[in-house]
């Protein structure tokens, strides 16, 4: 990890934002650009920069009229405080990132998303426009305040997970969601990923639908101090009004019972408690382990029983956390040294596998990229960072 | 070409040609050649042939598009994907179809209702509009109130870039790392690259679908009911308005069932598991009547539910029946601002003596007003496009934008500087290019070129006979 430099320059409207770029730009310095900084750690480390941006005094409200489900904030909002000012008028924005004290433009340039992303989606399916500076000093605007939209190219997709490679998010609008009436959450335990992968099948095939999907191994219930005793565990949230959670609670257990798998219904602020450490699962799992590997395993769903039994041979005291209906599966192991063989035999089973977090010593490959898709990335970097300043070593140094 | 697609996979011949030089919109122009590839490796062998000639390229889906986004402005070759259009894999356990660019939208339906799924972005053209153009327009329909437009459902694509060059975006995994490109592809109106292959989501099919007509005396209601839904947290599974002067034309040709006397009706969906279909048909009641409704009828078959959406869905075979040439516009504004635009709009009908009708994806804001007129008098297509033009301005003042689905295209280009700073399309431009480097790829699109329009065409006997 690089240090940070001495002194963090805060400006306070987007124009400023776009000028210290540009004066960056022109000094050919290397600039790091964050919101609060609380993921330096993650998708691939900031190295050290001349010149520091934060975003953080970028965080007013610019326009939130609830009737229309819609809101437009600075992106040095914090996530807490944004998710608070819908709440007070009965609505949500359910990415649900983890790192508390996130802020806005960090979320999204990082794009982290939580459990709920089974029935809301993730950064991309909520974000309706964005302003942003380019590294040449110029504001850029794309999408607006409408729901539905195509003027123009849809530029705020590019910034969503660009990690600050391509300019620096300045503000962003966001649809919002009506909070639902009500919810319930159910855990199911075993001790065999097959049952569960299979019951995770047949619930997603169903009518009911859950609104999250999460699965959690032993070790990461225990890491989170959420343990219920058996070696997996899936949990499901249902929302919606009181009848649809009771209908789709009585589904889920009737599942379980076909699939042979213990169900529990959770009384609602233990699960409330459940959703929120499972949402911190990536600080507390880089804070227990400061020298591990965190690895990110994209796969499909006819693939996540055989990726997860691979795991709980190779490194059963991993934290390993699975966004179930998506099929993403993160795995925290405590050494880098020994987590290398399971990143190893990942790769070799054919899953896709990412280093999130790794210690800068570590010799590893941390993302296996190539192929023409990563050299159009490479041009597209080339276009809006021409001198490579921006958030050096982010995206893992291959862009 | 003959070499690479066949001989018979290749037109050039005049008449042939006519076919190919218009779209859905009001905008005309002649490719030189059109070819019909059957596989990516045909269509990377086309372009590198048109790279190595340096003539323009442009792709064709079905023609449906309404902002002359197929439309050639500069000659050259057509790339026609009709005949890709095969299915290539079903997957139920991933949730996803793998489908070529000219698969009809509707025909992903069919292939996976039998299993209980359905593809849920439903342009109302779906019967005829391809996969690769919804993905060109990033398309939204009715139904992408509740579950968002083809960006939201679009999982991966295969696309070959002016240069012959084939990428894959995306995939049927989740989070991989890099770039959004399929993000950035989905929308941008075939300037950047040709689709050749697409992976869409599928999703699970509803349990219980209800259907209601709230039928309206004057058209400000219905507008406040759908601010009224918003505000009460109701988010149906489609919300459509059809304004009187509307109704009539629908009507007179479909026969759903429409009344003929009402200023305005909303058409709404709702559906989900039983238990919520039940609770919210009550609520959504209670807010049309409460929003002086002055009829609810609820269809009490699937047979009625489809005679009223086939009202709306052969809305523009209709409109075709009064008068052959109309202008459809597309503008967005937020939702509690649908009423005084609504307004507007017939005040701008009365300011400029034209008969506009309106109807739209009333849930997300997404106004359709249709202006028509007779080409014949250049007059009257003059005052077409100024009450257009009014019409737009308008929507962006209201905090909206120009346009919600149809795209930019060369229609609405020139307007493109009311809605962003140059900074803004200067930054469009850079990032066309960094994919289209010599703008080869479906020139004088989407962003402004300071040339105007084209001339505007009557619609074809043909046009005219389908249905929507
Ligand atoms: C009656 C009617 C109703 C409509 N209703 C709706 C609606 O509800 N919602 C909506 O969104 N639209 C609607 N449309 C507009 C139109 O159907 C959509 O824009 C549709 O997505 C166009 O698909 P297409 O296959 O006809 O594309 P085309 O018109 O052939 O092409 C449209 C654009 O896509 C590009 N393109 C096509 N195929 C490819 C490819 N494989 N790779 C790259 N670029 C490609 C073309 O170059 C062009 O720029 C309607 C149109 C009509 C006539």
């Amino acid at each position: 990890m690089g240090e940070m430099s001495e002194q963090i320059r805060r400006p306070t409207t987007v124009e400023e934002l776009a000028a210290e770029l540009a004066a960056g730009a022109a000094a050919g310095q290397a600039m790091e650009i964050g919101g609060a900084f609380t993921k330096r750690r993650l998708g691939g480390s900031a190295t050290a920069a001349a010149r520091t941006i934060s975003t953080s005094a970028l965080d007013q409200t610019l326009a939130y009229e609830p009737a229309d489900l819609t809101i437009s904030v600075g992106a040095g909002m914090p996530w807490a405080s944004l998710t608070q000012l819908l709440a007070d008028n009965g609505q949500i924005l359910p990415l649900d990132p983890p790192f508390p004290g996130a802020t806005v433009g960090g979320v999204l340039a990082a794009d982290l998303s939580g459990p709920r992303r089974r029935r809301y989606g993730t950064a991309r399916d909520v974000v309706i426009g964005m302003r942003f500076a380019a590294v040449d000093g110029k504001v850029v605007e794309s999408g607006g305040m409408v729901v539905k939209n195509v003027t123009g190219l849809d530029m705020g997709k590019l910034m969503i997970g660009s990690m600050g490679t391509l300019g620096a998010i300045a503000t962003a609008n966001f649809k919002v969601s009506p909070r639902p009436e009500t919810s319930g959450t159910c855990a199911f335990l075993s001790d065999s990923t097959d049952k569960l992968a299979k019951l995770r099948g047949r619930m997603l095939q169903g009518v009911a639908q859950p609104t999250a999907l999460d699965l959690l191994n032993a070790a990461c219930g225990r890491g989170l101090e959420i343990d219920f005793g058996a070696d997996f565990v899936l949990l499901a949230e249902a929302t919606g009004s009181e009848a649809v959670v009771k209908r789709s609670r009585a589904t889920f257990e009737t599942l379980a019972r076909e699939t042979g798998v213990e169900f529990l219904a959770l009384e609602e602020t233990a699960a409330q408690r459940l959703w929120r450490a499972i949402r911190d699962f990536h600080p507390a799992s880089l804070e227990a382990h400061p020298k591990g590997l965190l690895l990110r395993i994209s796969t499909t769903a006819t693939q996540l029983g055989e990726a997860l039994a691979l795991l709980a041979g190779l490194a059963p005291d991993a934290w390993v956390l699975s966004r179930a209906a998506n099929t993403v599966i993160w795995c925290s192991l405590d050494s880098w040294e020994s987590g290398a063989r399971t990143l190893e035999r990942l790769r070799k089973a054919g899953h896709k596998t990412l280093v999130e977090s790794a210690p800068p010593e570590a010799s590893l490959e941390r993302w296996v990229a190539g192929g023409p898709a990563l050299e159009a990335m490479r041009r597209l970097k080339a276009e809006l960072d021409p001198q490579g300043l921006l958030n050096r070593g982010r995206l893992w140094g291959k862009i | 070409m003959r070499a690479i697609v066949g001989p018979k996979a290749v037109l050039d011949a005049p008449q042939d040609l006519l076919l190919y030089e218009y779209d859905g919109s009001i905008e005309k122009g002649r490719p030189e050649v059109v070819a019909f590839p059957r596989s990516t490796e045909q269509v990377v062998e086309l372009v590198k042939l048109a790279a190595r000639a340096r003539i323009p390229l442009v792709g064709r889906g079905a023609g449906t598009g309404l902002s002359g986004g197929v439309i050639p402005t500069e000659g050259g070759l057509m790339i026609g994907f009709a005949r890709m259009n095969r299915i290539l894999e079903i997957d139920y356990d991933n949730e996803c179809a793998v489908v070529e660019p000219g698969v009809v939208n509707l025909d992903i339906t069919l292939a996976v209702q039998g299993a209980g799924y359905y593809y849920a972005p439903d342009p109302s053209s779906q019967k005829a509009c391809t996969i690769g153009g919804n993905v060109a327009e990033n398309a939204g329909g009715p139904h992408t109130l509740a579950y968002g437009v083809t960006t939201n459902h679009v999982l991966g694509v295969e696309a070959v870039l002016p240069d012959g060059t084939v990428i894959e975006v995306g995939g049927k995994e989740s989070d991989l790392p890099g770039y959004d490109l399929r993000g950035l592809l989905t929308g941008s109106e075939g300037t950047m690259a040709l689709i050749t292959k697409v992976i869409v989501r599928l999703m699970k099919a509803p349990e219980q679908i209800e259907t209601l007509l709230a039928i309206y005396d004057e058209p400000a209601h219905a507008a406040d009911t759908v601010a009224g839904l918003t505000a009460r947290a109701i988010i149906p599974a489609a919300v459509e308005m059809l304004d009187g002067v509307m109704l009539r034309m629908v009507e007179e040709a479909t026969h759903a069932g429409y009344p003929m006397d009402a200023g305005a009706v909303l058409l709404i969906e709702l559906e989900g598991l039983s238990e919520a279909v039940v609770e919210q048909l009550e609520q959504v009641r209670g807010v049309c009547l409460e929003n002086h409704a002055r009829e609810v009828r609820v269809a009490k078959s699937a047979e009625e539910r489809a005679l009223l959406w086939k009202g709306r869905k052969n809305a523009f075979g209709a409109v075709g029946r009064i008068s052959p040439t109309y202008y459809v516009q597309d503008g967005v504004v937020p939702r509690t601002r649908i009423a005084d635009t609504l307004k507007h709009i017939y005040h701008v009908a009365e300011k400029y003596n034209l008969i506009i009708s309106n109807i739209f994806h009333a849930g997300d804001g997404n106004m359709h007003p249709i202006i028509l007129f007779n080409p014949r008098k250049p007059e009257e297509l003059e005052r077409t496009k100024q009450a257009g033009a009014e019409i737009l301005t308008y929507c962006i003042q209201a905090g909206g934008s120009i346009t919600g689905e149809h795209g930019v295209g060369m229609e609405k280009n020139d307007l493109m500087p009311l809605v962003f700073q140059p900074d803004s399309l200067k930054m469009m431009e850079r990032l066309i290019t960094v994919f289209n480097p010599d703008r080869r790829l479906n020139p004088g699109k989407l962003l402004p070129t300071g040339k105007g329009c084209l001339e505007i065409r009557p619609m074809t006997e043909s046009q005219k006979a389908t249905t929507w």
